[in-house]
């Protein structure tokens, strides 16, 4: 079958029903299992959003705390994925590589073969494996996991060592179900496509984790943080703000691809940064940052009206996440921390409707060669030439050109932006009989035009025989002159 | 949004639209479950035409690369769109060798995988995931030969140590393939095994946008890196929809031949409303192409060494069953598919069963890092859209009153 839609991006593409989220872009709502976002970060414990995605409906309070231990069961790793990541710390590699060695290996010691606690041991171990991490970075011995703490506090007390303060874990909480799903992003398909094949969960966390890791996904928050620590108090941030957008044009933080309004996660996230600052005093990162949204909105107002860019949830999580003392160098990692119930929950979804993502490719190679053996093969530079015996071939192909014919059919495709179909080139060629038409196009292609779905165009050769007769050396204005 | 001349539609060169709004507003409302009409990349590696019959890799017929290309070749015809010459392809060859070694914390890891007696495939996810310790390079080109270079070794090691042996070093004077099976035996190999096995390597290295492959895109479409994104690849390979696996192809010949009856086995299989396993393809309408590259590959081999009678039971199977499911199933013709000859061949081999799906992807990595750099040269971050099924307004209920 041929495929009749190409779509690179599969941006105008829907792939899959879901039940775990929906987005209005034009009001900027987020809802998840219908549930506004709003309403979840204020009100839910983290395991309760990942109990919601996994089953659809709030949890009761015994379904609660069975899920919780379940989770926290679930926490330890092997001396083995230790070693792992203990030499992932000690070579500088980043947090989020380690999190996809250790998630890798993440059936080790545990039994997997039952698929939903496989979905469980996902969630339960990105906090180990990133808190061990750290732990080696800075060259402490990792903490084990405490199985009397729920999900957050125990992340924040395997890095610290400490108990941490109520008002921290709250914070963080609130920013990891802010997170915790957001519809068919590249994380969160790269999951899907895992599952479409019947893989198991931690295959498809690992995959999900390396999309995760990219600087047009999850990477984007280490840009953000980086911006925001090179502004410093004195700025003028209209002057900045310009100076990058005329610079090289980049704003990191700005302009979700899925809202034509804030994003309504950067203002639970703003809000959870500000709270911070009341105790702590310390808010002249958020200050600075806010002061810069404003100077951002101003600018993209004043541009056009029409396209402004917003604040998205990223840039008010490097915020929130600097405030809480988390090190920067966790932020992508501790976004998979957030999101690995979404994955989780997406990956069943695809698993139980038995459908096999394939899709098709447009094909823009050579047509068909044939093969050359090792010690007749020539470039230029590394090969002594062969001898005009071998050229035969070569001199019949540049034959096929001698025949303004065939010139004449080059020039058309040469002349037109898009693929030609064969009636287009017929009616613009001069060659009338259609039998002379046919042989002439067809001593041209594979080598000089190629054939596609889309109709006939140049082959990269095509055009540079035509662009050495039209430009360089103008061979064909001197010649018709 | 071009409407092409045959009526496609062709979204690549849609403007950013100016709102969100306006352009989720031209999402096609119908549902694309397994893209299998949507083309969502160019490409130059391979084109497959079904109806034909037919696979073109780099630009060459598939029977001519399988039986004539070292791996090495195949995998810089993929990488560079041409074929090297000798001397391309001798520091081409040195190059990789150069790049086998793994670090000691991944074969504890896989020491400890096949204690576990852990899926191969479970052993090679975690190995690949960690091929980026020890090995310091930013460059993509670099990554791409070190990922070809290094499942060779994480696939012995975990079989060494499965099967209660030390791993084997990797040799840098032996050739790719045959490096891989003197690091499963620790002996030399017969030449006539290597080139049975190149000829595998070679048929299987691309195929289009299968779902490994596709993973392995998406993720490159980040712009993350290749370990990931091949890692990804490697957890999709291991599901059973995804093919590539001709494990119970081996089982069904083995227990076929001990009963010498293929007309019987075959009657009783289909009369029990069986599946003959290596029999029909999605995208092949007649013999897969792959099947007949890999059948005249397992001749030559049998042909050469012991098992004979194997290889001579195993064509009369295949006729037997071509024939008896084509009057089972008139108006579906089930040829025989490219894991038939596989298990075939790579029984044939010495290749053990429980590693068949990962010497699959000791070929596929060159296709699935060859789709990566593509990916990266043109890029455009694949995220797709879904129709959402679920409640709309909900709100919150205290835990007392649920």
């Amino acid at each position: 079958m041929t495929p009749s839609v190409f779509d690179p991006g599969l941006s105008f593409t829907a792939v899959a029903e879901t039940g775990l989220s929906e987005i209005d872009s034009d009001t900027g709502e987020l809802r998840i299992q219908g549930f506004s976002i709003e309403d979840l970060a204020e009100n839910a414990a983290y395991e309760e959003v990942a109990w919601l995605l996994f089953n659809g409906r709030l949890p009761t309070d015994k379904e609660l705390a069975e899920f919780t231990n379940e989770l926290s069961s679930a926490r330890s790793l092997p001396e083995n994925v230790y070693s792992l990541i203990q030499a992932g710390a000690e070579e500088g590699v980043p947090a989020i590589d380690v999190l996809r060695m250790g998630l890798a290996a993440g059936n080790l010691y545990f039994d997997s073969e039952d698929t939903l606690r496989a979905t469980r041991r996902v969630v339960a171990i990105c906090p180990t494996i990133i808190a061990a991490y750290w732990r080696y970075r800075r060259e402490l011995d990792p903490i084990p996991p405490r199985d009397d703490l729920a999900h957050t506090e125990n992340f924040l007390y395997m890095l610290s060592g400490v108990e941490p303060a109520e008002s921290t874990v709250e914070k963080l909480e609130t920013y990891l179900t802010t997170i915790i799903e957001h519809g068919l992003n590249a994380s969160t398909f790269a999951a899907r496509i895992i599952g479409s094949t019947g893989s198991d969960p931690l295959s498809a966390a690992t995959g999900a984790v390396g999309a995760l890791k990219g600087p047009r996904h999850g990477g984007a928050l280490e840009r953000i943080f980086e911006m925001l620590t090179g502004l410093d108090d004195g700025m003028d941030p209209t002057t900045y703000v310009r100076e990058r957008l005329e610079g090289d044009g980049s704003l990191p933080g700005f302009g979700h691809v899925l809202y034509n309004t804030r994003d309504p996660r950067a203002k639970i996230i703003e809000q959870a940064a500000e709270r911070v600052g009341e105790k702590q005093d310390s808010t002249s990162f958020l200050r600075n940052a806010q002061r810069l949204e404003a100077a951002a909105e101003d600018y993209f107002t004043e541009r056009d009206p029409e396209r402004q860019l917003h604040a998205t949830v990223d840039y008010y999580a490097a915020v929130l996440l600097y405030e809480l003392d988390i090190p920067p160098e966790l932020f992508t990692a501790i976004f998979a921390i957030g999101r690995s119930p979404g994955w989780m929950a997406h990956y069943i979804e695809q698993l139980e409707s038995e459908t096999l993502l394939r899709p098709r490719t447009r094909y823009i190679g050579p047509e068909e060669r044939s093969w050359i053996s090792r010690s007749d093969r020539y470039v230029a530079g590394d090969s002594s030439p062969p001898s005009s015996d071998h050229l035969k071939g070569i001199s019949s192909i540049l034959g096929t050109l001698s025949e303004p014919a065939r010139l004449e059919l080059l020039l058309i495709l040469y002349e037109s932006a898009e693929p030609l179909s064969y009636s287009s080139i017929r009616a613009q060629s001069s060659i009338e009989d259609k039998g002379r038409f046919n042989y002439h196009l067809r001593k041209l292609r594979s080598i000089y035009i190629t054939n596609t779905d889309a109709g006939y165009s140049l082959s990269d050769t095509g055009r540079k025989v035509v662009e050495m007769l039209v430009d360089d050396e103008q061979l064909l204005a001197r010649t018709i002159g | 949004m071009v409407i092409g001349g045959r009526g496609e539609m062709d979204f690549s060169k849609a403007l950013s639209p100016i709102l969100p709004s306006l352009y989720i507003s031209m999402v096609d409302q119908e549902l694309h479950r397994g893209l299998e009409d949507i083309a969502v990349a160019e490409t130059r590696l391979s084109t497959i035409d079904g109806e034909a019959g037919e696979l073109i890799i780099g630009g060459y017929p598939v029977e001519e690369l399988a039986k004539n290309a070292l791996y090495e070749e195949s995998v810089f015809l993929l990488f560079n769109d041409r074929l090297p010459t000798k001397s391309e392809l001798e520091s081409f060859r040195t190059e990789l060798a150069g790049y086998r070694k793994i670090s000691e914390e991944i074969k504890q890891v896989l020491r400890q995988a096949a204690r576990e007696n852990a899926d191969a495939m479970d052993a090679l996810r975690m190995g690949v995931a960690a091929a980026n310790l020890g090995f310091d390079s930013t460059e993509s080109t670099d990554h791409a030969k070190r990922l070809v270079s290094v499942i060779p070794t994480i696939v012995t090691t975990y079989w060494r140590y499965r099967s209660g042996k030390e791993p084997v070093e990797p040799r840098d004077d032996l050739g790719h393939t045959a490096n891989y099976l003197y690091m499963l035996s620790g002996e030399e190999p017969d030449p006539a095994a290597v080139r049975g096995l190149e000829t595998y390597l070679n048929t299987v290295v691309d195929h289009g946008l299968n779902a490994s492959t596709f993973v392995a895109r998406s993720i490159a479409s980040s712009d993350s890196d290749l370990v990931s994104a091949v890692t990804g690849a490697v957890g999709s390979l291991k599901g059973p929809l995804h093919g590539g696996a001709p494990g119970p192809v081996l089982e069904m010949l083995l227990v076929a031949h001990e009963s010498d009856d293929p007309e019987g086995y075959v009657q009783e299989k289909l009369d029990a409303g069986e599946r003959l396993m290596g029999f029909g393809h999605r995208v092949y309408r007649t013999r897969d192409p792959r099947a007949e590259v890999l059948s005249r590959a397992a001749e030559r081999l049998y042909s050469g060494s012991g098992d004979r009678a194997f290889f001579g039971f195993v064509e009369e199977f295949e006729e037997t069953a071509v024939s008896r499911l084509s009057d089972h199933k008139p108006d579906r013709k089930l040829e025989t598919n490219v894991e038939f000859y596989t298990a075939v061949l790579l029984y044939g081999v010495g290749i053990p069963q429980e590693l068949f799906t990962t010497t699959f992807a000791v070929s596929r990595v060159g296709g699935w890092v060859a789709h990566c750099l593509e990916q990266a040269a043109d890029n455009k971050i694949i995220r797709p859209v879904s129709i959402y099924v679920g409640d709309h307004n909900r709100s919150w209920t205290p835990a007392e009153n649920r």
